[in-house]
């Protein structure tokens, strides 16, 4: 059977965005799970009825070293600068886009402006979820890896993923550059570098789950 | 004859008299119809009567009047019944009222003119008037009849208590018809029916009351003012100069309003007259031709004169007024509008040239300002530069090198391109306008090779990591690990970190500390 190529290219991206999307929304609901698992297996062990959640989340958590928390947080910024990037930087996937801001795309740091404006709400979100009361440190971005036993092979390959956002966000740059013309290679090139930035990013959560389940 | 053989003749004949009317009147059976009324017998003699009602010879009498004239007036006139006429008739009183104690009135200012009728008489007595106002206007012998039809007052609208009722004449509001003015008197003609008079006719009166109106009308002057000639200064021939005046007249008449235009020595050249109402005055002179190119260097002068149907002024004002002050200037001929593009791709960062050619059709050279100007769809023109070139009698091409007319919100849409000149061309115009091109719809002006664009992602990526870090150092999240880490090799580190120290006084050296941390 021949396959059509433009059509599986144009099929290509939102397929990628809808896996994206389900890594996300999957990685939250089993970090989610994870955490609450644990939390009565060790109501258990410790023969009590329940074991408050701060004393779970001290006996839980175990720091995973500055650098690399510093690195997880610049990925998961950098992963956040890439979506944007990627989905608001032209108008070809949604309505509005930093196009419409005519004025600021066509400044000399137009787009370190709005890198670092996206860079600022995620960090500002990030930090808001920071200051969460300790009843719900399972939503702390910052602390996600230290509830999970992580290798060096695993810190060394999350701090990667900046470079490869880093890639995304070059390539998502080239497709602003060239705006109003087109390259589905390089949007499809971004993405795919951002699902597998964004799975490496999330894959603690998805070992640590599969290892419960065996 | 005995009394009682008289009595039963008359009844017989009674019986008999009242059976004929019968006939006469009809009754409801006899016309076959019992509500239509009361029926009249139209028939002659025999017994065959035909009886038509009452009705039917309303609307014969009706028709009669307007297709037999002459039958109908016969039968008013048969059917005319005299007033009733008494030695106890007392003739009623009318006479002209007026509220106000100044008589002398301009044209236009509105007057109430009533006339009062006293009626004594019982009211079965009272007759109808007829009423008709008469004027006397300035210079006129005779009174003039104001109304064709009469103004009736019934013999029942007169006050119960008083015996009085007035009518107020709107069909005379003011003056204003008058083409002269002067003394003007107002009187009532009046008729009973019978006897006819005239408010004239009676004497010893007192205001408010009088036998007739006496007024005194006079005519508001018309004033002109706020005259001026535009534009001032030194203008073209066939510049939009327009003559500009106020004109104001109390009584609101049409006015007409004329100017005179008067050469170096006073003397007048043309005239043009305005049929105008009160209010602003304007001649321009491009309508009325009033200049040609022959005027060129010549200085005028102005005045006006007017008036409203009365009184004329003859000239204001008295000493003519300066304009408009004709220049000499060249006879512009422009072609050759163009444009051209660092590239064929039109962004709207390029560089843009522009040019035209003009030259002067007379043989003498002038200074004239080529501005060029700018735009996108329904936008504003943007002026983009403008300079000022001596024009002769040869060609000269008129360049606007190097320009950057657009902004980035231009890209995509049409432009389009003038250059406006000082004096007119060829063909009465002062600019001449083209389509440019579709200007390319590419928002960014560099490449991602460029190095506008290295420095854009290095930057960003630089303070992504460099917050990162700096926020991770502020919160702590990792630091157990790491001193728990460094209690085996704690004093070697310890050591470095006291060399780090004294190299971390400066931003720089902050930075690194930061960083180093781990």
């Amino acid at each position: 059977m021949a396959i059509d190529i433009p059509t599986a290219m144009n099929s290509l991206f939102p397929a990628g965005t809808l896996l994206l999307a389900l890594l996300m929304i999957f990685a939250a609901i089993l970090h989610i799970n994870n955490l609450k698992r644990v939390h009565k297996l060790m109501a258990v062990l410790q023969h009590k009825k329940e074991v408050s959640k701060a004393i779970f989340y001290k006996e839980m958590t175990v720091p995973q070293g500055s650098n690399f928390t510093a690195l997880a947080l610049a990925a998961w910024i950098m992963l956040t600068v890439a979506v944007a990037y990627l989905y608001l930087l032209v108008p070809t996937i949604l309505p509005f886009s930093y196009m419409d801001i005519a004025e600021l795309a066509s400044s000399t740091l137009g787009f370190a402006i709005f890198g670092l404006l996206v860079a600022g709400l995620a960090g500002a979100i990030i930090l808001f979820l920071d200051k969460l009361p300790e009843d719900h440190r399972d939503l702390r971005l910052m602390e996600l890896y230290s509830f999970y036993s992580i290798t060096k092979t695993m810190k060394k390959t999350i701090s990667m993923t900046v470079i490869a956002l880093c890639i995304s966000v070059l390539l998502s740059a080239y497709i602003g550059t060239i705006y109003p013309a087109h390259s589905q290679p390089a949007e499809i090139l971004s993405l795919m570098l951002l699902v597998v930035s964004a799975g490496v990013l999330v894959m603690p959560i998805y070992k640590e789950a599969w290892e419960a389940r065996r | 004859m005995p009394k009682w053989l008289i009595i039963a003749i008359l009844a017989l004949l009674l019986v008999a008299g009242l059976s004929q009317a019968g006939e006469v009147l009809g009754g409801g059976d006899s016309s076959g119809g019992g509500d239509s009324g009361p029926s009249v017998s139209t028939g002659g003699g025999g017994g065959g009567s035909r009886q038509i009602d009452i009705d039917r010879l309303i609307t014969t009498v009706k028709d009669g009047k307007k297709s037999k004239p002459a039958k109908f007036e016969e039968l008013r006139t048969l059917l005319w019944k005299d007033p009733i006429t008494s030695e106890e008739y007392e003739w009623p009183t009318v006479l002209m009222y007026y509220k106000g104690n100044n008589t002398t009135v301009s044209r236009n200012q509105p007057l109430e003119i009533i006339t009062i009728a006293t009626n004594n008489n019982p009211l079965e007595m009272r007759r109808m008037l007829d009423l008709y106002l008469e004027v006397k206007n300035p210079g006129s012998d005779k009174y003039e009849r104001i109304n064709s039809w009469p103004e009736k007052i019934q013999t029942n609208e007169y006050s119960e208590k008083t015996n009085t009722t007035l009518r107020i004449w709107g069909m005379l509001p003011s003056f204003a018809y008058l083409k002269n003015v002067g003394v003007v008197k107002v009187r009532a003609n009046v008729s009973d029916g019978v006897n006819k008079w005239s408010t004239a006719s009676y004497s010893g009166l007192k205001p408010p009351y009088y036998t007739e109106l006496v007024f005194n009308v006079t005519n508001s002057l018309p004033a002109m003012s706020d005259f001026n000639v535009t534009p001032s200064g030194l203008v073209r021939y066939n510049d939009p100069i327009e003559y500009k005046a106020n004109i104001a007249d109390a009584d609101g008449d049409l006015l007409n309003v004329t100017l005179h235009i008067l050469d170096e020595n006073g003397v007048e050249l043309k005239n043009e007259t305005l049929n105008t109402k009160p209010g602003a005055v304007s001649f321009k002179a491009n309508e009325y031709g009033f200049f040609k190119e022959a005027d060129a260097g010549k200085n005028f002068t102005y005045y006006y004169s007017y008036d409203d149907g009365i009184d004329f002024i003859s000239k204001d004002p008295v000493d003519a007024l300066n304009g408009p002050n004709i220049r000499k200037g060249p006879k512009l001929s422009v072609d050759k509008l163009g444009f051209s593009s660092t590239s064929e791709n039109y962004y709207w960062w390029e560089r843009y040239g522009f040019n035209v050619r003009a030259k002067n059709l007379n043989p003498e050279e002038y200074d004239v300002t080529f501005t060029l100007s700018t735009r996108t769809g329904n936008n504003e023109w943007n002026t983009v530069e403008t300079k000022t070139v001596r024009i002769g009698p040869d060609p000269v091409e008129v360049n606007f090198n190097d320009t950057k007319p657009f902004q980035v919100t231009d890209a995509g849409q049409t432009f389009y391109y003038r250059v406006k000149y000082s004096e007119y061309d060829q063909s009465g115009k002062n600019a001449m306008e083209q389509t440019g091109t579709r200007i390319n719809a590419k928002i960014v002006p560099y490449s991602i090779y460029s190095p506008v664009m290295f420095l854009n992602l290095v930057t960003m990526l630089f303070l992504i990591l460099l917050g990162s870090f700096f926020v991770e150092r502020k919160l702590k999240k990792g630091v157990e690990s790491h001193e728990s880490a460094s209690g085996k090799a704690g004093n070697k580190k310890s050591k470095k970190q006291e060399s780090r120290d004294k190299s971390g006084g400066s931003f720089a050296g902050k930075v690194l500390k930061m960083l180093r941390r781990g």
